[in-house]
């Protein structure tokens, strides 16, 4: 059983899968399910590096952060319904948009710290534009469950494969969980044949998680900064207005290849910065 | 009575001489922690760290002393720099934050608790080890301890080798166990010229 458990297909993929899974299909048809993103997150963090938080590090801030996502998912949700209009970002989620982008620069404050002058400003401004942009992107999917869930599976293993190529097997695991937790959403709605709106619930952990991933993948590791211009492509896909009028189930398997497809233009800026390193 | 004493106190110079503390600055060509780690239960793994900075001081009639080693994380080396055709060199792995994190942890301390003495010089030392922004316990046993000269300047150097076990997942590195061995042999060579 141990050896199973060790297993990285095991630790990253398949026990987070089952573990949202569990989460979504109990909770019914109700958005509450959404909370499987971060169980399944969670599941792949308790195989791994477990959970502690002192010192608190960067990866511990991501940690730390991706357990608060939901709580602060759920009060914006009381506060502004999730299944307002699809391009909806007034008030509260522009908030969330903007603490995301204090989020993303506090998580790395440890290694900025060491940095002087335009070697500080511009990373802690580029991942603070970046996280903000991406929360925003994720969260004008909120009232569309099957298009948050194809951004989580785009999100995640664009961030995950692109982080593998990057030196860490940390955030490949990370990435790849949130992708795994966004795939066993998706096959809920699927099964059911019916749209669960994420909310901000499940779309702030996944908008918010990747954006961290990759932030921190930026700088604890050797992620290439262009990669995570790239990595929005996928929230974007999610978004085009393709086959609103087909089923639920067309949808689902037309976004999720949408967004894998989109995903794989971090993965490729990842790849090509090995290449360029190489010669 | 002056006289004697005056002979007392020229007599007794020596001694109080020998009783000085000895403060040594770490000469960095001659000093290298490197460490082994078992890999897929097969073989030991060795790496090492090309950059160290640090002093250590003795007294070896008091037999007390202090040790204060400062190690680049980023200096690691596991014979495996050039990463080829993959994507990264292990190398590169362990400077990542999966390992020794060296962007947000660019140094690893060792600072001595107490320097234990098996005759008049020093044995052991006992102290803290700062790794990933963790500091626990951790003994060092000299398996060689020795006093020269420096050939070149002649002055007082003094060098050997210090030996001690910990795990690292104490320290917060998980990743990859137990794959990548969790106890970890830590062995300093070391040299430093008296200042």
């Amino acid at each position: 059983m141990n050896a199973l458990l060790e297993h990285p297909a095991v630790q990253a993929g398949i026990a987070p899968f089952v573990v949202a899974l569990i989460v979504a299909l109990a909770s019914g048809r109700a958005r509450i399910g959404w909370i499987g993103i971060v169980a399944g997150y969670l599941a792949a963090i308790l195989l791994t590096t477990g959970l502690a938080f002192v010192p608190l590090t960067a990866s511990r801030k991501v940690l730390l952060l991706m357990l608060a996502a939901p709580a602060v998912g759920l009060l914006v949700d009381r506060w502004r319904a999730p299944a307002a209009r699809i391009d909806s970002m007034s008030g509260p989620l522009v908030l969330l948009s903007l603490l995301a982008a204090v989020a993303a620069p506090w998580v790395l404050a440890s290694v900025l710290a060491q940095r002087e002058g335009a070697q500080m400003v511009l990373p802690a401004a580029g991942v603070a534009l970046f996280a903000a942009v991406a929360v925003a992107l994720t969260l004008r999917l909120r009232a569309d469950g099957i298009a948050t869930a194809a951004a989580g599976i785009g999100l995640g293993a664009g961030v995950g494969v692109a982080a593998l190529l990057s030196a860490s097997t940390g955030y490949f695991t990370s990435g790849v969980a949130l992708a795994a937790a966004s795939g066993a959403l998706m096959v809920a709605q699927f099964v059911t044949g019916r749209m669960v709106p994420a909310g901000a619930l499940g779309a702030l952990p996944i908008g918010l998680g990747a954006a961290l991933f990759a932030a921190a993948t930026l700088m604890l590791a050797q992620l290439p900064w262009h990669a995570l211009p790239a990595l929005l492509l996928v929230p974007l896909a999610a978004g085009l207005p393709v086959a609103r009028t087909a089923s639920t189930r067309m949808r689902a398997a037309l976004l999720t290849l949408l967004c894998l497809a989109a995903s794989a233009a971090p993965m490729l800026a990842a790849w090509f910065a090995t290449q360029a390193a190489a010669s | 009575m002056k006289r004697t004493l005056a002979a007392l106190a020229l007599a007794a110079l020596p001694f109080a001489v020998q009783a000085a503390p000895e403060h040594y600055t770490v000469d960095p060509y001659h000093t290298y922690p490197n460490f082994t780690v078992e890999h897929w239960g097969l073989s030991m793994m060795h790496g090492r760290f090309d950059k160290t900075t640090g002093k250590f001081s003795f007294d070896r009639a008091a037999k007390s002393g202090s040790v204060e080693i400062v190690i680049d994380s980023a200096s690691i080396s596991t014979g495996d720099n050039v990463k080829g055709n993959r994507p990264r060199s292990r190398d590169e792995h362990l400077r990542a934050a999966d390992f020794f994190n060296a962007a947000e942890f660019p140094t690893l301390t060792f600072k001595s608790t107490k320097v234990v003495f098996g005759g008049e010089l020093p044995t052991g030392v006992e102290g803290n080890l700062t790794l990933l922004g963790v500091t626990r316990p951790v003994a060092l046993s000299f398996e060689r301890f020795k006093c020269g000269k420096n050939p070149f300047n002649q002055k007082d150097r003094c060098g050997g080798n210090a030996v001690g076990k910990f795990k690292r997942s104490d320290f917060g590195m998980k990743t990859a166990l137990p794959a990548v061995g969790d106890e970890i042999t830590l062995n300093i060579e070391f040299e430093g010229d008296r200042d």
